[in-house]
């Protein structure tokens, strides 16, 4: 039983009359019982009728009144779907006469609700709750939780602007107040309704509602669009012109946003002037786009070694043509990709190397982030298993410390690059012959100041600027009369290569100044990133 | 580590430059060995920088611009030549340049190492000071 009031009568008349369908009447009159909602839409459409001839008095005249009209073709206002019963729903004559009046020649309009455009008639039920649950299921996601969310297209604010203005006028002859935010949202009506229904196709998996801007685990998107009625908006672009700015790329500016913004500073007057009140009759119903899943990304950690120095980290890709094959994060990426039947991914780390530099020691902490994962959950021995997966994978690289963390760790990440300290070993050539006490000097060197321009080898991509940057100690190993190692713990940041041969002056001191020759880097080695980050995990 | 081709282009007057140029496109101006400015015996005041990069005057009175031979975007100005010109003896370099398209139809104009070479020997090796 609907929980209708006296009061309700004449709102359910007048909207019944104009076009709506029987659950976004009950959004009118304020009913938020979500029961009322789940109801199947006959049934719903049937009470309705019935509370509205309740006033004509008489329930068996209504029962002759539907036999009468058993044959008869449906009536535009509550056409039922076909397959299902033929009952007449209006079993109140004088409505049908007001509807009636306007001669019955024209062939009957279609009984798509001139609000909803048809979203809570024939999207509301379980068969569309099968066709969605379907989809879900066709995908195979992992979750335990899951949120169903509704686009709607834009012009359904101005409809429903529309019938409350046209419900207004009624209301306040009568002298009762309808605010419009009592009326309850087509959304709102169509969760109450879905959300149970998916759930249970889904065997009963909890389908909630977003709360703010918190996010859950997995989202469900349905979408509808009704191109038929998709100019009913332009008008408020005439009215209200700052509400819509054209966008850069020349997307729709009739965003939903924006129609409910110029919908709020537009005034009764001016509305009526430009748009029908009731609403037009649409002739279809909307079209439901295709059902997408999102599942919110996992991150994944780690430290990665590089021992070989034709390797780079990313792709290296120049004109399209791939100058080398593969590169660190396609190692790292492409076992999780698959285990984790991730759509795609984004690698970042604390500080990069050259293609033709090692990083050795415990490796450089990175972070990957798996993007629309269909597999979520690993537990510790499986998250071993694919490092030991991506290890076997090639003798390129290594990972250690594997693990699972929250989006916040991209954060930590990043820190460590100013701030931290990076350790190396060089192979110096030196043009003049040196001795083993020309070296020992550099071993004393602490806390040496370096003014480092742009190095002209990443000029093309990085602005012209002086940084300051420190090289906190040195130690030397003698090799022979040109050759030497050297090895550095320095600031993060700091141009080791530029600071062996000098880049044109531009690096100052240099070790060419410091040795008196010319010098030049003949091999580098990463020792250690000293980032304390991700947690070791130990084997 | 890094590498350089080089690019040598003879100018009026013998005012040869040399462009360093790296596969990134950043190109450095310098001045080829041949340049007047670079002879012996000559000293060089820097002057004035302008859309033509440097005017430099010898002592001996004789001034020399440098153009930029390239359509490039002018990077940076070596302001150090300015207080110490005796660099563009050794390691100085008077701009660096990020060449504006693609690197191979630009340096067409431009020699290699070993047909500037060439050329530098048909000068010092004929009877009469060719106009360069």
């Amino acid at each position: 039983m609907l929980p209708l009031k006296e009061k309700d009568r004449p709102i359910v008349k007048k909207l019944l009359e104009a076009g709506c369908c029987a659950r976004c009447v009950l959004r009118f009159c304020c009913l938020g019982v979500q029961s009322a909602y789940r109801q199947s839409y006959e049934d719903t459409a049937r009470e309705l009728c019935a509370f509205v001839s309740d006033s004509e008095n008489n329930e068996s005249q209504d029962a002759a009144v539907l036999e009468q009209h058993k044959e008869d073709p449906p009536s535009k206002k509550m056409k039922m779907d076909a397959a299902k019963t033929d009952i007449q729903s209006e079993g109140d004559s004088a409505v049908v006469a007001t509807v009636m009046e306007e001669g019955d020649a024209e062939p009957a309009d279609s009984d798509v609700c001139v609000v909803c455009l048809g979203v809570l008639q024939q999207f509301c039920d379980e068969a569309y709750a099968i066709k969605i649950s379907e989809v879900v299921k066709a995908k195979n996601y992992q979750f335990d939780t899951m949120v169903l969310s509704v686009s709607l297209p834009a012009q359904l604010s101005v409809r429903e602007h529309s019938c409350w203005l046209h419900v207004k006028k009624e209301v306040r002859e009568k002298s009762m107040c309808l605010d419009m935010d009592d009326v309850i949202q087509v959304k709102e009506a169509f969760k109450w309704t879905m959300q149970g229904l998916v759930s249970k196709e889904l065997g009963g998996i909890p389908v909630v509602t977003k709360i703010n801007r918190q996010t859950e685990q997995f989202e469900v998107g349905v979408g509808f669009t009704h191109p038929e009625t998709d100019s009913d908006c332009h008008f408020l672009a005439g009215i209200c012109s700052d509400c819509f700015r054209p966008t850069k790329n020349k997307q729709n500016v009739f965003t939903r946003m924006a129609v409910v913004k110029a919908l709020e500073k537009v005034s009764d007057e001016k509305f009526l002037k430009k748009f029908p009140c009731p609403p037009t009759r649409p002739a279809s119903k909307c079209i439901a786009q295709d059902v997408q899943c999102l599942h919110v990304s996992v991150f994944v950690a780690g430290r990665y070694n590089k021992f070989s120095r034709t390797l780079p980290q990313t792709p290296w890709v120049i004109d399209g043509e791939r100058m080398m094959e593969s590169s660190v994060e396609e190692l790292i990426a492409a076992p999780l990709l698959s285990s984790f039947r991730a759509e795609g991914f984004n690698f970042s780390s604390s500080g990069r190397e050259d293609v033709d530099v090692r990083t050795l020691g415990n490796g450089r902490p990175f972070a990957l982030e798996l993007l629309n994962p269909h597999r979520a959950r690993f537990n510790k021995a499986e998250v071993r298993q694919l490092q030991e997966t991506i290890n076997q994978s090639s003798d390129k690289i290594r990972v250690r410390d594997l693990q699972i963390v929250s989006r916040d760790a991209m954060g930590h990440m990043k820190e460590g690059e100013e701030d931290k300290t990076k350790s190396y070993t060089a192979l110096i050539w030196t043009q003049k012959a040196i001795n083993k006490d020309d070296i020992t000097f550099l071993e004393e060197t602490k806390e040496l100041k370096l003014a480092q321009k742009t190095p002209l080898r990443v000029l093309h991509r990085r602005p012209l600027a002086v940084r300051e940057r420190v090289i906190h100690t040195m130690s030397t190993c003698f090799l022979d009369a040109h050759h030497f190692h050297l090895k550095l713990r320095t600031q993060a940041g700091t141009y080791i290569k530029e600071f062996v041969h000098g880049d044109f002056g531009r690096t100052k001191p240099n070790l060419c100044d410091l040795l008196k020759t010319e010098t030049d880097i003949l091999e580098l080695d990463v020792e250690s990133v000293d980032v304390d980050w991700p947690p070791s995990i130990p084997e | 580590m890094v590498r350089y081709y080089w690019f040598i282009d003879i100018g009026a007057a013998c005012e040869d430059q040399c462009i360093l140029q790296h596969s990134n496109r950043i190109c450095v101006i310098t001045l080829a060995e041949t340049h007047p400015i670079l002879q012996n015996g000559r000293t060089i005041k820097m002057s004035e920088k302008s859309k033509r990069l440097w005017r430099a005057t010898c002592t001996s009175g004789e001034e020399y611009t440098t153009y930029s031979c390239i359509r490039s975007r002018l990077l940076e100005v070596n302001e150090v030549i300015l207080e110490r010109p005796k660099l563009l003896l050794g390691k100085g370099y008077i701009a660096v340049i990020l060449l504006k398209i693609e690197s191979k139809t630009v340096t067409n104009g431009l020699l290699s190492r070993e047909e500037y070479e060439s050329v530098i020997s048909k000068r010092t090796s004929s009877t009469q000071p060719e106009p360069c």
